[in-house]
C-alpha cells in the first residue's frame, strides 16, 4: 500500500528505503506498507516546521525594523524639542554653558543637571572638554574636578569620589589663602568673598557618602564643614540630627530638629524626628 | 522500526511528495527564534527609554488632571515658545495651532505634538503680525489673530493670505464658528459675520450688569450662542445670537474691586459661599463633549467647569506649579472633540499642555484615536502589515486547502495503513 514516509536527516538514520532511487516504491518489511521515496539533497528548510519558524523569524524582523521606522516618522525618537520640563531646563542650560561667554558656575549647573538626568557619558564629556580649555581658570572654585566628584559619587565609586572632593577642598583652600596672602586688593577680595562654595559643597557630598557607609562620626565631622557656612539649611541641619540619633545623641538631634523648625515652621521631617525621639508635641 | 513514521492523514500531499522531518533544524530555528524574541524584547526596553520623556508626571497628585503631553516648542533654543499665550484646535480634526506672542508667530502642531508648519503673516505680501494675543481657526480652516497692540483682529484665509483687517478697541480674544465671529474686546464684545462685516457691538466698560471690564474669553457654540468670559468682573454670561443675555453668573470676588486684600480675597467660608467656583481671573475658555463651558483661570491656575444650561458651577481641577501637568498663570484653552483632550496655554512656564479633565464626554472613536497618538503610534506601521500578513497567510491556506480538497477528490480516500 502507499504511505508516506518522513526522512530523518539525522547522522546514521539511512536505512534500507533510502537506498532505493527516487519515484521507486520501496517496501518496509517490518510494517509491510510500500513507502513512496523521494530523493533530493535534503535541507532543514524541507521541514515544513523549519520554514515557518524561519518565516515567523522574519515576520519578527521586519515587524521591528517598521515599529523603529514608525517611531523615527511620528517623532517618539530623535524628535530635538524638550517633552518635559527636565528635558527643557536641560537644553537651556546646555544653551547657556555652551555659550562663548558662559561662566564657569553656568558650566558646573548644566554639568549637574545632566548628572541628575543620569545622563553620565555626557556629564564626562563636557568634564572632559572644558578641562581641556586652558583658556579657563579654575582655580578658585576647581569647578570641573567638583563635576567629577558629583559624578563618581553618583556612580557610586565612593573611593574616588572622596579623593576628589578632598582634593576639591585642599585646592580651593590653597587659592584662598594665596589669595589672602597677597594682600591689598586681593585679601579684600578673599575676605569679602571667603571660600569658594565648591569647598563647602564637597563638605556635603563627602558627608552623603559617609552618611551611606555608616561612618557617622565622619559624616557628622564633614555636615558640620557645611553647616559653619550654611547654617540655617533646614535640610540638612534634619540629616544632621538624623546622623546624631545613629550615634545616640538625641539631645544634639532634638537641638537641630528644633533648629530646622526655626526656618521652616511645619518641616514634616523635624516634627516627625521629634515625635521619633520622644520630645514631639 | 523507529526511523521510518507513517501517518494516516493526508492533508494536501500528492504522490510521490514526502514530508521531511528535520529535528536538527527545529532545534536550530526554535533556539534562534527564542534568542531573537529576547534580543528584541531588550532593544524594545530601549526604545520605550528612549521614547518616554524624562520627568513626567506620575499623575496622581494632578488634582482630577490627566497629563498627556507638554510642548515646549518645536525644537531647541529659538525653535521654544517665549510666551505662548492662545491655544486653537484646527475644526478639521486632529492639529491645533499655538500663538507665541513672545515671537510673533503661529505654530501648528499635529495630534502627535509634531510640528507641522509655521505662520507669522501674509509676508508674500508684505504682512505679518506682533503680539499675538488670542487666535481662532475657522471650521473653513480661517486664522483669526487678536493683535492688542493695534488695536485690530487680522484673518487670513486657509492658505494664510490676509483677508481682513478688523478694527476693534483693545481686542482681547475671539471666537470664530461658520455663521459669525465674536471679538472680546476691554468694554464688551463686538460680533462680525465671515465677510468682515459689522453686525454689531454690545457692552461698555464698567461694572454694572450690562458692562464689562475685558472679555479674555469668548466661545461660540453650534446656535451661535456666545459666552462671555468678563475677566476682571470675574463673571461669566450667556447671549443668544440675538445679542439677548441668557444668563449671567459671578463666578468669584471681582478682581477690579478689590482693594489691598489680595486680589480676588482670601478664600474665606463666606465668599466661598458666595462664589462656589473661587476663581480669581478667568481667561480663555470651551466648550468640551459633554457640553460644560470649560473656563481657565490666569491666577488661581486652574480650570473650572460650569454648565451651560444656567452657568451652575460644576467642578475645578489644577495647582500651582512647573512640573508638568501644573499651571503657571495659564492664559487659555481649547478643546478637540476628535481626541477628547484640551489643550492650554501654559503661558508662565512658557508651554502648552495636552490634559485630559474628568466628565468631557468624549467617545469610544476618540479614545482609540487617542490611543494611537500616543507612544503605541510606533505600532501603527507594524499592526497594519502584520494585519496584512494575517489576511495573505489566512488566504493562501483556504486557497491550498480547496486545492487539498480537489487533489482528495481526484485520487479517492486514502486507504487505511496496515500495519
Amino acid at each position: 500500500m502507499e504511505g508516506v514516509r518522513e526522512q530523518e536527516d539525522e547522522v546514521g538514520q539511512v536505512d534500507a528505503v533510502e537506498a532505493a532511487h527516487e519515484g521507486d516504491s520501496a517496501h518496509d518489511a517490518s510494517t509491510g506498507s510500500t513507502v513512496t521515496v523521494v530523493r533530493r539533497k535534503r535541507s532543514i528548510w524541507d521541514d515544513p516546521v523549519v520554514r515557518r519558524m524561519g518565516l515567523a523569524a522574519v515576520a519578527l524582523v521586519i515587524l521591528y525594523l517598521l515599529a523603529i521606522v514608525s517611531a523615527l516618522y511620528f517623532g517618539l525618537i530623535g524628535n530635538t524639542a524638550p517633552r518635559t520640563i527636565q528635558e527643557r531646563d536641560l537644553t537651556r542650560l546646555e544653551l547657556i554653558a555652551d555659550a562663548p561667554d558662559a561662566t564657569l558656575d553656568q558650566m558646573q549647573t548644566f554639568v549637574q543637571a545632566l548628572i541628575s538626568d543620569g545622563q553620565y557619558v555626557r556629564a564626562k564629556q563636557f568634564i572632559d572638554r572644558t578641562n581641556a580649555n586652558k583658556e579657563l581658570d579654575q582655580t578658585q572654585g576647581e569647578y570641573m574636578l567638583f563635576c567629577l566628584a558629583e559624578l563618581q559619587r553618583a556612580q557610586g565609586d565612593y573611593e574616588a569620589a572622596l579623593e576628589s572632593y578632598n582634593e576639591v577642598m585642599t585646592r580651593t583652600k590653597a587659592a584662598y589663602d594665596e589669595e589672602f596672602e597677597n594682600g591689598g586688593e586681593f585679601q579684600n577680595w578673599a575676605l569679602a568673598y571667603g571660600l569658594h562654595d565648591n569647598y563647602f559643597m564637597s563638605a556635603l557630598g563627602k558627608s552623603i557618602i559617609y552618611r551611606e557607609q555608616q561612618e557617622w562620626a565622619s559624616a557628622i565631622e564633614a555636615i558640620d564643614v557645611f553647616l559653619m557656612e550654611n547654617p540655617r539649611q533646614a535640610g540638612v541641619l534634619v540629616d544632621r540630627a538624623y546622623i546624631k540619633r545613629q550615634l545616640g545623641d538625641n539631645e544634639g538631634a532634638e537641638a537641630d530638629y528644633r533648629e530646622a523648625l526655626r526656618y521652616i515652621p511645619d518641616y514634616p521631617e523635624a516634627l516627625e524626628g521629634l515625635e521619633q525621639i520622644g520630645v514631639g508635641e | 522500526m523507529s526511523e521510518i513514521q507513517q501517518t494516516s492523514e493526508l492533508e494536501p500531499i500528492t504522490a510521490g511528495e514526502t514530508t521531511v522531518k528535520s529535528k536538527r533544524g527545529r532545534r536550530l530555528l526554535a533556539t534562534a527564534l527564542i534568542l531573537l524574541i529576547i534580543l528584541l524584547l531588550i532593544t524594545s526596553v530601549f526604545l520605550v527609554q528612549l521614547m518616554r520623556p524624562k520627568g513626567g508626571p506620575s499623575g496622581t497628585d494632578l488634582e482630577g488632571i490627566t497629563w498627556i503631553r507638554s510642548i515646549y516648542g518645536f525644537g531647541p533654543g529659538t525653535d521654544q515658545f517665549t510666551n505662548p499665550a492662545s491655544a486653537a484646535i484646527d475644526p478639521a480634526g486632529g492639529t491645533f495651532w499655538l500663538a507665541d506672542q513672545g515671537r510673533f508667530r503661529m505654530i501648528r502642531f499635529d495630534e502627535n505634538a509634531r510640528f507641522l508648519e509655521l505662520f507669522d503673516g501674509d509676508r508674500a505680501n508684505g504682512d505679518s503680525f506682533d503680539y499675538p494675543s488670542r487666535i481662532a481657526v475657522a471650521p473653513d480652516g480661517w486664522r483669526y489673530v487678536v493683535q492688542s497692540t493695534y488695536n485690530n483682529v487680522k484673518v487670513y484665509d486657509e492658505d494664510g493670505v490676509l483677508q481682513h483687517v478688523l478694527d476693534v478697541p483693545n481686542p482681547s480674544a475671539v471666537a470664530v464658528n461658520d455663521e459669525m465671529a465674536i471679538i472680546g474686546a476691554q468694554s464688551g464684545f463686538v460680533a462680525f459675520d465671515r465677510a468682515g462685516q459689522l453686525i454689531g457691538f454690545i457692552g461698555e466698560r464698567g461694572i454694572d450688569d450690562d458692562q464689562f471690564d475685558t472679555v479674555n474669553g469668548v466661545v461660540l457654540d453650534d446656535e451661535s450662542n456666545a459666552y462671555i468670559i468678563d475677566s476682571f468682573n470675574n463673571r461669566i454670561s450667556k447671549y443668544d445670537r440675538e445679542g439677548d443675555r441668557i444668563w449671567l453668573v459671578e463666578t468669584g470676588a471681582p478682581a477690579n474691586r478689590a482693594g489691598l486684600n489680595m486680589g480676588g480675597g482670601a478664600a474665606t467660608d463666606a465668599l466661598q459661599e458666595q462664589y462656589p467656583a473661587m476663581m480669581q481671573v478667568p481667561m480663555g475658555a470651551t466648550l468640551d463633549a459633554a457640553g460644560r463651558l470649560i473656563v481657565i483661570d490666569m491666577l488661581d491656575f486652574s480650570i473650572a467647569a460650569f454648565d451651560t444650561a444656567d452657568g451652575t458651577f460644576l467642578s475645578k481641577w489644577g495647582t500651582f506649579g512647573r512640573e508638568d501637568g501644573r499651571f503657571a498663570y495659564p492664559a487659555d484653552i481649547d478643546y478637540d472633540p476628535a481626541l477628547d483632550w484640551f489643550i492650554v496655554s501654559d503661558s508662565g512656564n512658557e508651554r502648552a499642555q495636552i490634559i485630559r479633565l474628568p466628565g468631557s464626554g468624549g467617545t469610544a472613536q476618540a479614545a482609540a484615536r487617542r490611543l494611537l497618538a500616543g507612544p503605541l503610534r510606533a505600532c501603527c506601521f507594524p499592526l497594519i502589515l502584520l494585519v496584512i500578513m494575517v489576511i495573505l497567510w489566512i488566504v493562501l491556506r483556504n486557497r491550498r486547502n480547496k486545492r487539498g480538497q480537489w487533489v482528495t477528490e481526484e485520487i479517492g480516500e486514502a486507504p487505511e495503513l496496515v500495519e
